[in-house]
């Protein structure tokens, strides 16, 4: 592609601007300022020698990149749950108090733990203030649902069955593509390696309660309602957010447990509701995801081309004090 | 014989700013050396039509749809039919597009290449690899530059990364700097500065758009250490921008509002009155091509101080500028330094109003770029169409097939409007009068 050439063209008849015959040739420099006796085209020995190449790139693990991409697993099997307890609840006319009262008991615990273990590290009054407003804005948010939950149940009465299938589908998809995973490696940048990014999870948030209310409002009673939208909350948003903590606080065991027993429930109710066939199915796409994509990861990596040099726009470096 | 060139670029007067500058300077002196230069830019609000601005270099401002920043809209084929009318009515055989971010420039030495002209390019700007923006305006430039007869970029940093980013031979590319006027630019009489150093009182000046990558977030937190430091310190800011408002609460916040100034943004012809008030000339930017201000304060007589990004090492001699590295604590350190050689009076500021206009002359660019012009002369550069689409054909797997396409439609539509408006019935323009230099202009543009 690029050809260096080191010596003076001197064939080339337009592009020398000096009239002078070369007598002894000075060496090139790069300045702009100087009449140099060399065309303006001329490129010298050490035209690019400041481009770097691929300084900024991570190297990836794959053991590590293996468990971010359960990651994706962990929170499409989230989706997946409320779906199927959906199904079950509005196909099978299962009882929603159960899986309810186990998930709302399972929060409360799961966020004191996060919560005791916060303060042991942080021993600063600020958690308990969180904590507190926790609670609070847990409480306004049941009491709101249980206000709304008869307005949510004939939210899509004018609609047909069908097209809040569609549209929930649609919904969680928008849900995977836009959620936070806050994977490990995204945040390998730099020195702090072992502090994960913020976790701003705000758009899947939004769809996940949309999704929630739209499937809601198919269902017949007003406790059902207000029922299934506290186990979507629970799962679909509770249960990342509490999952996220875990990995912040490193119980790697404790993520371990949870990931194995959201698999194995989601596992069960496919194959409950939907037979061994999309259970197959389901396996493999969860092979494909965990093991092939990680591999796909590392092998587009070889591709990448950084370029780098003088013309890059510099960051500054201010001393904040 | 001169050539007709028609000098395309969205950015043009009553715009400022250094490629504005640079394509009407270089027509100016294109036109000493005897060729005919057209202007073609798009319209800026009423400023609509054919206008003729000294010298008679004719401006032709087509009315068209501005995106951003004065850059049109980029679509590809769009301008075709005005563009051919104006080619075949100046009887164009050059066309030299100006920035890389011009949709108008791009489009011009496209549609040019489609009708057999010679095509130059001027890139005045550096651009990374990394962000989205770049990545479409890279491979914008690529199509552009595939079948390009020669570039130009204003500095060796500058052609590295054009290069790169359009994957050209580096034989195809010259440097050819910036310029300035000098005679704009002189230094205020040495009786005043001789009061000046006598009441103590040094004057930095800073002109720069306050913008981030113009180095405004250094400029900020540089200023109340380097006034701290030396108490007869004065800051003198020109320019507007998004960061002005963290200017003046840095001001506020040290108390500064008797030593810094601010006043705003200035008009090109101010600059010079601006520059002479001060012994400092400190640039704090993050990246640049060129640095034509650089240039001009040398030129106004003050000692520069700049960080040393881009193309900036190259513009200047050491003995004018102190290089800092983008950080705070170096841009610090060189303008204390310079401030102390400046008071111990070390420094011989007086020469260099005349060192600088030996360095840089329009006269001298305009002739470096007409040997471009005629470097073209000799090679053949209409190939035929299988090997002009080949070029297009290996920019990309699939950009390559697309570049194609574009080149093909392109040329249909060149035979479209020859059959809906025959080249032989466009009027052509008579050109202007041509003067007769004297012998003594001759002279002294050979010296510069």
């Amino acid at each position: 592609m690029l050809r260096h050439e080191g010596h003076i063209r001197h064939d080339s008849p337009g592009i020398v601007h000096t009239s002078s015959p070369l007598k002894r040739v000075a060496s090139w420099k790069k300045l702009l300022y100087l009449k140099q006796a060399y065309p303006d085209n001329y490129t010298d020995k050490s035209f690019l020698s400041q481009l770097k190449r691929n300084t900024t790139v991570a190297k990836y693990s794959y053991i590590s990149l293996i468990e971010d991409f359960s990651l994706i697993i962990l929170y499409v099997s989230s989706l997946l749950l409320v779906v199927l307890e959906f199904s079950g609840i509005y196909l099978h006319g299962w009882s929603c108090i159960l899986p309810t009262f186990i998930t709302t008991i399972l929060s409360i615990v799961g966020f004191g733990i996060v919560q005791f273990y916060d303060r042991l590290i942080l021993s600063s009054d600020s958690a308990s203030i969180t904590s507190y407003l926790n609670l609070k804005s847990f409480i306004l948010i049941v009491f709101i649902l249980l206000i709304l939950s008869p307005i949510l149940k004939s939210l899509t009465k004018s609609s047909a069955s069908d097209s809040v299938w569609a549209l929930s589908f649609v919904l969680c998809l928008f849900n995977t593509i836009s959620h936070d995973y806050s994977m490990n490696s995204s945040s390998t940048h730099g020195k702090n390696s072992q502090v994960l990014s913020a976790y701003k999870p705000t758009l899947s948030t939004n769809i996940s309660l949309s999704n929630a209310i739209v499937l809601a409002s198919r269902l017949t009673s007003t406790s059902q309602v207000f029922l299934f939208i506290l186990f979507a909350i629970q799962i679909n948003i509770l249960l990342p957010l509490f999952d996220f903590n875990v990995r912040r606080l490193k119980f790697r065991i404790l993520h371990l447990i949870l990931f194995i027993s959201l698999f194995t429930v989601v596992n069960y109710l496919i194959f409950k509701l939907l037979g061994f066939k999309i259970l197959i199915y389901w396996i493999i796409s969860v092979v494909f995801i965990v093991f092939g994509m990680p591999s796909y990861f590392l092998f587009l990596q070889r591709y990448k081309n950084e370029l780098q040099g003088p013309w890059d726009i510099h960051k500054p470096i201010i001393n904040r004090n | 014989m001169g050539y007709n060139i028609a000098m395309v670029s969205d950015f043009f007067f009553p715009q400022p700013g250094g490629v504005e500058f640079h394509v009407y300077h270089l027509s100016q002196k294109l036109i000493d050396l005897g060729h005919s230069v057209i202007i073609i830019t798009h319209d800026y609000g009423s400023r609509n039509g054919i206008r003729t601005l000294t010298n008679g270099l004719k401006v032709y401002y087509v009315p068209f749809f501005v995106l951003y920043r004065s850059s049109t809209f980029p679509t590809v084929f769009s301008a075709f039919p005005i563009l051919r009318n104006i080619f075949i009515r100046e009887s164009i055989d050059i066309v030299h597009g100006h920035g890389s971010l011009s949709n108008l420039c791009h489009e011009a030495i496209f549609h040019g290449r489609t009708m057999g002209l010679k095509t130059v390019f001027t890139d005045h700007s550096l651009l990374g690899f990394a962000d989205v923006g770049s990545i479409l305006g890279n491979k914008a430039l690529k199509f552009t530059l595939s079948d390009i007869g020669h570039v130009i970029c204003v500095s060796h940093t500058c052609k590295e990364n054009t290069v790169l980013r359009a994957s050209l031979d580096p034989l195809d590319v010259s440097v050819i700097p910036n310029a300035v006027i000098s005679q704009d630019f002189y230094p205020p009489p040495p009786t005043s500065s001789n009061k000046r150093i006598k009441s103590k009182i040094i004057t930095i000046v800073v002109i720069t758009r306050l913008f981030p990558n113009k180095g405004a977030d250094l400029l900020i937190a540089c200023i109340p250490e380097i006034c701290k430091a030396k108490p007869e310190v004065n800051f003198l800011i020109a320019g507007d921008g998004p960061k002005f408002l963290d200017l003046e609460q840095m001001r506020e916040k040290y108390f500064l509002q008797e030593r810094v100034s601010l006043i705003g943004a200035i008009k090109h012809e101010e600059v010079r009155d601006v520059m002479v008030q001060g012994d400092i000339y400190l640039h704090p930017s993050l990246t640049e091509a060129f640095g034509t201000v650089l240039v001009e304060a040398a030129s106004c007589g003050l000692y520069v101080v700049t960080t040393k990004v881009g193309g900036i090492a190259e513009v200047l001699p050491g003995h004018m500028t102190s290089f800092a590295e983008p950080e705070q604590s170096s841009l610090v350190n060189a303008a204390l330094n310079a401030i102390e050689l400046i008071e111990k009076g070390d420094l011989d500021t007086s020469k260099f109003h005349s060192e600088v206009a030996n360095m840089y002359s329009w006269a001298n660019i305009a002739k470096r770029t007409e040997n471009v012009y005629k470097s073209m002369d000799t090679g053949d550069h209409n190939v035929d169409l299988y090997h002009r689409l080949k070029k297009y054909y290996y920019c990309g797997v699939i950009a390559g097939k697309l570049y194609v396409l574009c080149v093909i439609v392109d040329i249909m539509l060149y035979v479209i409007l020859e059959f809906l408006y025959p080249a032989n019935e466009i009027d052509k323009a008579t050109k202007w009068p041509k003067k007769i230099k004297s012998q003594h202009d001759d002279n002294n543009e050979v010296n510069n």
